[in-house]
Formats: C-alpha cells, structure tokens, sequence
C-alpha cells in the first residue's frame, strides 16, 4: 500500500514537473532561471542601493551568496505552499472522476518545489566552489533543515488545500500572507540590523531559524544550540499534523465541493 | 450466486445547497445552518453477485452518477452502509485523469497507477494498452493533439487492461467509431466471462440488456425497480413511452363526432396484458346508431406508447363491409400471430361512415398490452424473411 503510494507519488511528481515545462522553449531551464533572478534584483535592491551587508557575526561578506541562502528554502516553501493552495481545486476533473488518495497532489506539489530547490542548491555549490567560498564541513545540517522544511510546507499545503476548496479566496489571501512572510524573515536583511524591540519576535518566526540552518550548512557553520530551533521544530511538527488532520476530516467531500 | 461483491444498505446522500459561496463560510464558522439539503439518494439497498453483471437505469437526475461515485469512493455517503469486496477500477468519465502536455505513453503510466497498479504491472501492461488503444505512433504525441475519439481510446484501453474485480462504466461505451465500440463490448464481454463484475450505468438499454442481468431503475433517490434485466427493462421502456402521455391532459376514452348520430357501445381487447411474439390477439367493437339505414367502416389503430403509429387496420381497404341495415352492428378484428416484439402499446377504435373519412365515434384502450422478450431485441417487430446462402461453384 506504502510501496504502491510511492509511485503514484512519483507519478503526481513527475506529471507536474513534465507538465510545468512542456510546450516552453526553454523548458527545463526555467527553474534556473528563476532564482538567479530573484538573486540578481534582490542584490541590486538590497545590497547595491540600499548598502546592506551581512555584517558581524555572518559567515560571509558577500550578500549575493548570503541572500541566496535564505532564498533556497524560502522559495521551496512559498512554491510548495502555494502551489499546494490550488492542488485539488485544480485537479477537479481527477478529484471528481478518479478514486485515489487525493494527499498526494499536496505532496507531489511540495516535491516538486523540493526538486527545484535541489537543482538551485546544486548551481550554488558550484558557484560556491568557483569563488572558493564552498565548504562542505556543515552539510549534514540540511539532514536536520530539509525534513522540518517538508514537515512546515506540507502542513501548511495540506491547510490550504483543504480550505481552498471551500472557500477560493485562501489562494490569494495566502499570497497576501506570504509576501508579508517573506519580509518579516530575515532573509534579504540579517537578523543583527533589525532593532532589538522587533528582534525577539522575529526570532520566533520558525522561517528565521530555518534559514539560519541553511546558512550554517552551506557556508561551513555549526548546528545552532538546540533552543533557537524551538520555533522551527514546534511549528513545523504543529503545521504537519493540523495539516493532514483538517485535510483527512474534509477529504471525503472534496468531490461534492469543488 | 449469494457471493455478493457489493453490498449497499440504506444508502444516502445529500448535496448542500448553498445560495452563495459565503454562507459556506459563515455556516463553518458560526456552526448556524446556511444550506438547504438536495436529497440525491434516499436510501438505497441492493446487492451486486460476483461475476454478474448489473445495469443501473433512470432518467437524469435519478441519482445514478451519484451512486456510481459513491461505489467507485470518490464521495461518501450522507448515511448508510456499503460494502466492496475487491479491488474497483471507474470510468465515470474517459480520459477525465489525462493530462493533455504528457504523451499518452506517460498519461497510461499515471492513469493505470490511479488505477492502483503498481510499476512493474504498468510496465507489463502498456504493450497491451498501447496495442488495445490502436494509437500506434500517436502513443509519444501528448495527448492534447489527440481527438476525442482517441482520447477515449486510450481511456477505455487502460481501464480493461486494469482488470479489477469490479468495474464502473458510467455512459461510457459510446466510444469512438463503431469498429472500436464493438472491440469494447467483445472485451467486457470477455472481461464478464473470465469472472469480472461489471456495473454498467447507460441510457442505451441495448448494451444493458447485453451485459447486465440483472437491472436496478432508479428515480428521483429511490429504486424504482429492481430486478431481473428482462422484466425491468420493458417496464423502463414502457414508462418511457408513456411518459410524454402522461404530462398530457387526461384523454378522454371516447369521443363522439358532431351529431353522433351512432356511438360506439363496447370496445373489448382479447387478450392478455401481457403478450409475447407469436401470440394471438383480437378486438371485439359494437356500436349502435339511431338510423338503421346509416352505413359504416371501422378503422383500428395500434400505436405505442409514445404515439409512434405502428399500423392501421381498416375495414374498407380490406374490402369488408359497409355495415348496414340495423340498429346494433358487431365485428371482430384478429390478428392471430403478433409480430410486435417489445413494448407498451395502445389501441385507437374509429367508427367511421361509408366514405372512411367522417368520424362518428373514437375509443382509446390506453395501455392495453405490452409484450416481453426473453434476449432484449432490437426494433419493435419481426419481419418474415430468410437468408440465402449463396453458393460458390
């Protein structure tokens, strides 16, 4: 039953990935594209004008290379979140026509975000290594980032798919809701510019330990002391069991609804 | 038979109604009912044999596609039980699961593993799949070039090579040109014999009658009828045909023409409600008339239900009569051998004048017999002919 899930998820996956770049000149190459340019006009915005630098206590001077950090988990779990949002209600024919377990285009979804970050990770390694700032000594923390990252955009995906089904104003309200996310993370800012008063609160939005995490990782660090991941790991583990509990409880009238 | 593969008692389900999509909202968050409850199943209870064939007939909206969805588990019931014993493959709709950027060679991977094949039985099944949809080179297009008839091509072929113990046709054998329609019946037929369960929902009683032995009518929720496929059949049939009477005005059973210097007094059937092909049936017709010197014909008409005029009988074509000289005239139509093979039907009774135009009096036996059938044919009568087999030299 697990082992046929499986497939069926890989099928989802591999549907959605194929599907996305089908008919596209550049096809494949778009998932490159995408994040170099999001690094290229964050840096310009944020660095060039605006003269922010990572500043004491970061592991590299560069900004480029400290934004992408946070850019790589941040954009697989915005893509996963709101590609998840629209999962079933885009699905309708497949919902409505087919019996299968209907979960795994949430997840095929947040896989597919995952395998777009993978492609960005490994792009970065290799800009990394030509700079010669690439160190592999802190990788293993990803074992420890990517499980809570799926675990956080999962829940969240699932959440959002079961409400969008009933009521459609949660796809836009989310993109509202992530954008406001993505600023209140410290991600094209460090953390050490943000005033005290607003600091400890940012410090409990789980996105900020989890891109801290990945900043460790990639850039030769150390795991940070266990209590800074509270928010991260409660969220994340909050998140996935809310997420599949709602998505469970209103999965049977997904038919009837959409 | 007593294996059953499908149990379903008391089964319902309720749509709700909501007048705009905000009252859903408010109703999940103030926990106060905004909906009003459409009943599309008011409790069902059949059961469906292993290896049987079972057709599920009504009109739109009778609550077959729900029920369909619901044996298929892609919606669940409002309240009740249902039990299947097996694995069930669906096609409420062919090629409703494809995705029109993937070749059909990928769309078959991904509609046989929703199907619940695993990958190695997907890989030892495309060849048969690909053979089966006829598609040849089309196979690695993507399916959004393909017609609509090799969409369902391809639909249909995925689903017979599943091979479940149970499998859902909802209206779906309408597929593609003739050659291949016949090709899917020859393979649920096969599918049917080899011990496969089919549920066959289809406004075409031809195929139900095919496949299915026995028959579930549903209208509006409930079981009309239920049972073996030639009794219920006819009688869906039957209620077809007289469905467009019955929205009418009541006719009235006799009406006499202006004057109705003779009226008819007794119009009898002779014959049972029920008749089979072959069988005898007469009408015995008196009338009256005030002048004894008044002559008259008499016409019979046999129509169906549905008031298709299926033949006339008039006494002046077969040169009998005028009936004349008295006050009370009788005459007794036969028809000794019935070629009528299926069907309600009706009898139209005219007492006419000498000229065979002028209508004294008309008498309607509505509803007055219907025929049964063993093998559901197709037509309404059996003509007298023969095959010669030509022979080479």
């Amino acid at each position: 039953m697990l082992k046929h899930s499986f497939f069926l998820l890989g099928e989802f996956t591999r549907r959605d990935f194929k599907g996305r770049y089908a008919g596209s000149v550049m096809g494949f190459l778009w998932s490159f594209v995408q994040p170099l340019w999001s690094l290229a006009l964050f840096t310009f915005l944020f660095s060039t004008i605006m003269k922010v630098s990572p500043g004491i206590g970061e592991r590299t001077e560069n900004f480029a290379i400290f934004l992408f950090c946070g850019l790589l988990p941040w954009m697989a779990v915005q893509e996963g979140v709101i590609r998840a949002t629209t999962a079933i209600t885009e699905n309708a024919a497949l919902v409505k026509k087919m019996s299968f377990p209907s979960g795994l285009l949430v997840w095929a979804v947040v896989l597919a975000a995952l395998l777009h970050e993978a492609i960005a990770l490994g792009l970065f390694l290799v800009v990394l290594g030509v700079t010669g700032e690439l160190s592999l000594s802190g990788l293993w923390i990803l074992l420890i980032a990517v499980p809570l990252q799926i675990a956080l955009t999962a829940g969240l995906g699932f959440l959002a798919a079961a409400i969008n089904v009933f009521f459609r104003d949660t796809a836009q309200i989310n993109s509202m809701l992530l954008q406001g996310w993505f600023y209140l993370t410290p991600i094209v800012y460090p953390l050490s510019l943000v005033p005290d008063r607003f600091g400890k609160y940012l410090a409990l939005n789980p996105l900020t330990s989890l891109v801290a995490l990945y900043r460790e990782a990639l850039l030769g660090g150390t795991m940070p002391p266990a209590g800074t991941l509270a928010p991260l790991l409660i969220t994340s583990a909050l998140a996935l069991v809310i997420g599949i509990t709602v998505f469970q409880r209103l999965k049977p009238v997904f038919a009837d609804e959409i | 038979m007593g294996d059953q593969v499908i149990s379903a008692s008391g089964l319902k389900k309720y749509y709700k109604v909501y007048a705009r999509p905000v009252d859903r909202l408010i109703e999940g968050l103030l926990r106060r009912s905004r909906h009003t409850s459409f009943p599309a199943l008011q409790g069902i209870d059949f059961e469906v044999h292993r290896g049987e064939g079972f057709g599920i007939i009504g009109e739109n909206g009778a609550g077959k596609s729900t029920l369909l969805k619901i044996l298929a588990g892609i919606t669940a019931p409002t309240g009740g039980d249902v039990r299947i014993d097996g694995t069930v493959a669906s096609i409420l709709e062919l090629g409703s699961a494809f995705h029109g950027e993937l070749t059909g060679r990928q769309n078959i991977a991904l509609n046989a593993a929703m199907f619940g094949l695993d990958r190695n039985q997907v890989l030892e099944r495309t060849p048969g799949i690909i053979a089966f949809s006829e598609l040849g080179s089309f196979i690695d297009q993507p399916v959004k070039t393909y017609s609509t008839g090799m969409v369902m091509r391809l639909g249909f072929a995925i689903a017979v090579q599943v091979e479940p113990d149970v499998l859902i046709i909802d209206e779906a054998l309408s597929v593609g040109d003739g050659y291949f329609q016949k090709k899917c019946m020859t393979t649920l037929r096969q599918y049917l014999d080899r011990g496969g369960t089919l549920l066959l929902c289809s406004h075409a009683m031809y195929y139900i009658s095919a496949f299915c032995q026995r028959v579930m009518w549903m209208r509006e929720g409930h079981i009309e009828q239920y049972g073996p496929a030639q009794q219920v059949v006819p009688e869906y049939e039957g209620y077809l045909e007289g469905k467009t009477d019955r929205s009418d005005e009541k006719q009235p059973i006799s009406i006499a023409g202006p004057g109705a210097p003779a009226r008819l007094m007794e119009v009898v059937f002779e014959g049972k409600g029920t008749l089979r092909r072959g069988d005898p049936v007469a009408v015995d017709i008196r009338w009256t008339c005030e002048d004894p010197n008044a002559s008259f014909h008499i016409c019979v008409g046999l129509s169906r239900m549905d008031e298709v005029v299926v033949a006339s009988f008039l006494s002046k074509r077969d040169e009998i009569g005028p009936w004349t000289g008295a006050r009370f005239h009788r005459v007794r139509l036969e028809i000794p051998n019935l070629p009528l093979i299926k069907g309600g039907y009706k009898l139209y009774v005219f007492l006419l004048a000498e000229d065979a135009l002028h209508i004294f009096d008309t008498r309607i036996l509505d509803d007055v017999f219907r025929v049964e059938f063993d093998e559901y044919p197709m037509g309404i009568v059996e003509i007298d002919h023969r095959w010669l087999k030509e022979e080479r030299e």
